[in-house]
Parts: structure tokens; C-alpha cells; sequence
């Protein structure tokens, strides 16, 4: 038997010393409302930060591995991505 | 079996334990190592880069030369406009994830003398017609099992990067190496597979860019941490010498763009320069030839009393048409160009 299968599974794996504020910004609400049917970023992220939720992209900047994919794979490139600040952020323990 | 001997052909390293004593390596030598801060952006003045903006208080550094080793991402780079945005063909998002396993399992499971470590790469149905690969590394007491594809091929099959990590992890060609194992850490991170037409500007005034930030891998043999080092060698080496010359602008730094372009980094990554290109472009490599590789194999293996000749009247049978024969042949030749 596996365990950690769901993505919430495995990010209870993971450690994170979050911020207080987000270091991810979606620029324009708008252009996800009604320029984006796939919401792509739900799919590809792989910490499911982004959650589309009817009308609004929830940003669960908490769970975010810095990976980048986002910034990059955006169709609208309407993600700002930066780093967290100095000393906040994901934690690697092992890998 | 020399690989188990001294120099050691190559490791399996946690990046957590290794990077902090790498670091140590460069504090022992009299490095000042700062954590926990976050360089925003190079400090440029009159056209020269002449150190980095922190987001601590007071937290501007200056220095003779600046070594951009920001990863994959790359956003110093970028701001200096030595590259743009990368493309989601240029990076592979990578999953993966650390599992516990008793030390003896593993040196009885995978074979192995104390100490010893093994790396097997998966390839095909791992994953799933994208263009990617799969791993799984033994390490003392844990495996690391991952999978990555290029982010562009995600897009554009909708897939969930850690279902995928999912099916590689419950694929029966896997699932008995990992049984029993206990998932500890569950890891994202993307990796530069671009390649050669990819590498951006790598020298500046008063500034270099060393390892992933200049998509120094080989996606096709897995080399990614030798490059960034070596590069990063080739990076001081360079700057020891303008040093004696007093003269950090882009025409000298440029010798480490060169250096660079005649050690192997520069020579692999030409090599395999339109390889991944190749194989993203066409899919019916990934979709079509590889799971026909192994429906011809499985075929000719299969002991039901139909004989050898049959069997391969039947492979070749099932290439289809005369037209798509040579289609496949073409693509072949054209496969064995981007590899050569």
C-alpha cells in the first residue's frame, strides 16, 4: 500500500515557514476570469497553489515549493513571482 | 564495477546535507556565507555591475565581480537582460519524493555492498507519452523517486505533475522496488533542459553566470550538478586572473564564456543541441515508437508456438503501410542526427 497519495497528502510532507504576505501576485483578476478557461496554473502547479474559486484565483502562496512553473508556464504571464523573504519559505529537510 | 572504487564514478546526494557541506567547504577556504536573505537585484553602476541589493536593512554588498548562481529561475540575469523569460519547452518541472526504507532492504532489494548506491532511469510508459523521464536513487536509509517532464508538455496535456509521480510510483515495473517504503518528503522543483540554444549571456561587466541560472544541464544524460560546479570553477579561475589584471570588464570576464564553450559543458551541450527540441516537436516518439518498441519485443519474446518468423512477419505487419514505414525510418535517421 502507498501512502501520500493525494497532493494534500503529500504536502503535510513538506515544511514551510510561511509569511505573513504573499509573494505571489496574480496581476490582473480579470484575464483569469475571462481570457483563461483551462486555468492551466491549477493543473501544472505542483503544490496546487492555485484554486479557482468561481469567480476568483485563490493563491495559497503557504504550500508554494519556488518553483517557478507558474511565472513561466502562465499563457498571460500574469503571475509576479518572487522569492519569499529572506529566512520564509519552503524548507527542505532532505531532498 | 570500478564505479565502486575510488575516484568514484558519481553519487546520489540529499541536496539539503550536501549543499550546507559544499558551503562549508567554501567558509573552511574563508568564505563569508550569509543566510536567509534574498539578493533583489544587481547594483549597476555606470554600466558595470559592482554588487547585489539584499532585502536585509543596509543589506547592499559590493564586490569586484558578481557570480549570478540564483538556479533555474534566474531573475538576476533577466533584470541585467542577459536572457528573457524562459519558455515552458526551455524548463522540465521535476517531482519527486524522499522514502524511508530500512538500510538492509535497500542493500538487498537493489543489490548492493554497504555503501554502494544505484540509479535506474524509467523511461517510456513513466511518462505518459510526454517528453520526460522518470528516476529512482538509492540512498543509506531512503530512495528518491521522481519524475519530470518539460512544463510545456503538461500545458499541453493537462496533466497534473504529482498524479503523474503517482502512476510512476504505482507502475508495476516500480511498485516492487519501493514496497513498504514510507514517504518523508514530497519535493518540486524545475530544471533548465533548454540546452545549448538556451545558454544566455554568461559574461558581463563585472558579472558571471554560473550552473542552472545559465541552463548549464544535459537533460539527455542527467548531468546537472557536475556542470554547475565545474562551471563555477571555471567562473573563479577566471576571475582570479582578471584580478591580477585589475580589469573586470566583459572583455576579459568573456574568457570564462570561452573556457566554458571548450570544457565538456560547452561540447555535451552541443552535442545534444536540437535533441530535446526534437523529441518535443515530434510526439510520436514518445506517443507511438516507444510503446511499439516494446509491443515488437514482448512479441518476439512470447513462447506460444507461433514461431520466430511469424513473430517478426507480424512486427513488421503491424509498422503499417509501406508509406508508414518509411516515415518511421525517416524519423529514425532523423533521431540518430540530434543524438550523434
Amino acid at each position: 500500500m502507498m501512502k501520500a497519495q493525494t497532493i494534500e497528502e503529500k504536502q503535510y510532507l513538506v515544511r514551510f515557514n510561511a509569511d505573513t504576505k504573499s509573494h505571489l501576485h496574480v496581476l490582473d483578476p480579470n484575464i483569469c476570469l475571462t481570457k483563461c478557461p483551462d486555468k492551466i496554473c491549477t493543473i501544472f502547479c505542483p503544490a496546487s497553489v492555485y484554486k479557482w474559486e468561481e469567480v476568483r484565483m485563490h493563491v495559497g502562496y503557504e504550500g508554494c515549493h519556488e518553483c517557478g512553473s507558474c511565472r513561466i508556464g502562465c499563457p498571460y504571464e500574469n503571475i509576479q513571482w518572487e522569492y519569499p523573504r529572506g529566512g520564509y519559505g519552503i524548507v527542505f529537510r532532505l531532498g | 564495477m570500478e564505479w565502486g572504487r575510488e575516484p568514484y564514478n558519481n553519487f546520489t546526494v540529499l541536496r539539503a546535507k550536501f549543499d550546507q557541506w559544499f558551503a562549508e567547504k567554501a567558509v573552511e577556504q574563508g568564505a563569508l556565507l550569509v543566510c536567509e536573505t534574498v539578493a533583489v537585484e544587481c547594483i549597476v553602476e555606470n554600466g558595470r555591475v559592482v554588487g547585489v541589493r539584499t532585502d536585509r536593512p543596509d543589506g547592499d554588498i559590493y564586490a569586484d565581480v558578481v557570480v549570478l548562481a540564483d538556479g533555474v529561475n534566474s531573475l538576476l540575469a533577466k533584470q541585467l537582460g542577459f536572457h528573457r523569460e524562459w519558455r515552458p519547452d526551455e524548463v522540465a518541472l521535476a517531482t519527486m519524493e524522499i522514502l524511508k526504507l530500512d538500510k538492509t532492504v535497500i542493500e538487498d532489494r537493489f543489490n548492493l555492498e554497504p555503501n554502494q548506491g544505484c540509479t535506474i532511469e524509467i523511461f517510456g510508459d513513466a511518462t505518459k507519452g510526454i517528453v520526460g523521464t522518470g528516476f529512482l536513487y538509492t540512498n543509506k536509509d531512503t530512495l528518491s523517486i521522481g519524475v519530470g517532464t518539460l512544463l510545456s508538455g503538461l500545458i499541453k496535456h493537462k496533466m497534473k505533475p504529482y498524479d503523474l509521480l503517482e502512476y510512476v510510483k504505482n507502475h508495476p515495473m516500480i511498485r516492487p522496488y519501493i514496497q513498504g517504503s514510507e514517504p518523508v518528503e514530497y519535493l518540486a522543483h524545475l530544471i533548465p533542459e533548454g540546452g545549448y540554444h538556451s545558454i544566455p549571456k554568461v559574461a558581463g561587466n563585472g558579472v558571471l553566470v554560473v550552473g542552472d541560472a545559465a541552463q548549464l544541464v544535459n537533460a539527455i544524460h542527467r548531468e546537472g550538478s557536475n556542470m554547475a560546479m565545474t562551471s563555477g570553477r571555471l567562473a573563479a579561475e577566471t576571475i582570479i586572473m582578471a584580478k591580477a589584471q585589475n580589469d573586470f570588464s566583459e572583455s576579459m570576464l568573456d574568457q570564462y564564456r570561452m573556457k566554458l564553450m571548450e570544457s565538456f559543458i560547452g561540447q555535451d551541450l552541443k552535442k545534444y543541441k536540437d535533441a530535446t527540441h526534437h523529441f518535443e516537436r515530434f510526439p510520436q516518439y514518445f506517443e507511438q515508437y516507444i510503446p511499439m518498441m516494446n509491443r515488437a519485443a514482448s512479441q518476439m519474446f512470447t513462447v506460444d508456438g507461433a514461431s520466430k518468423w511469424e513473430k517478426q512477419k507480424k512486427i513488421w505487419r503491424d509498422l503499417g503501410s509501406t508509406k508508414q514505414k518509411f516515415k518511421l525510418a525517416r524519423d529514425m535517421m532523423k533521431a540518430w542526427k540530434v543524438m550523434k
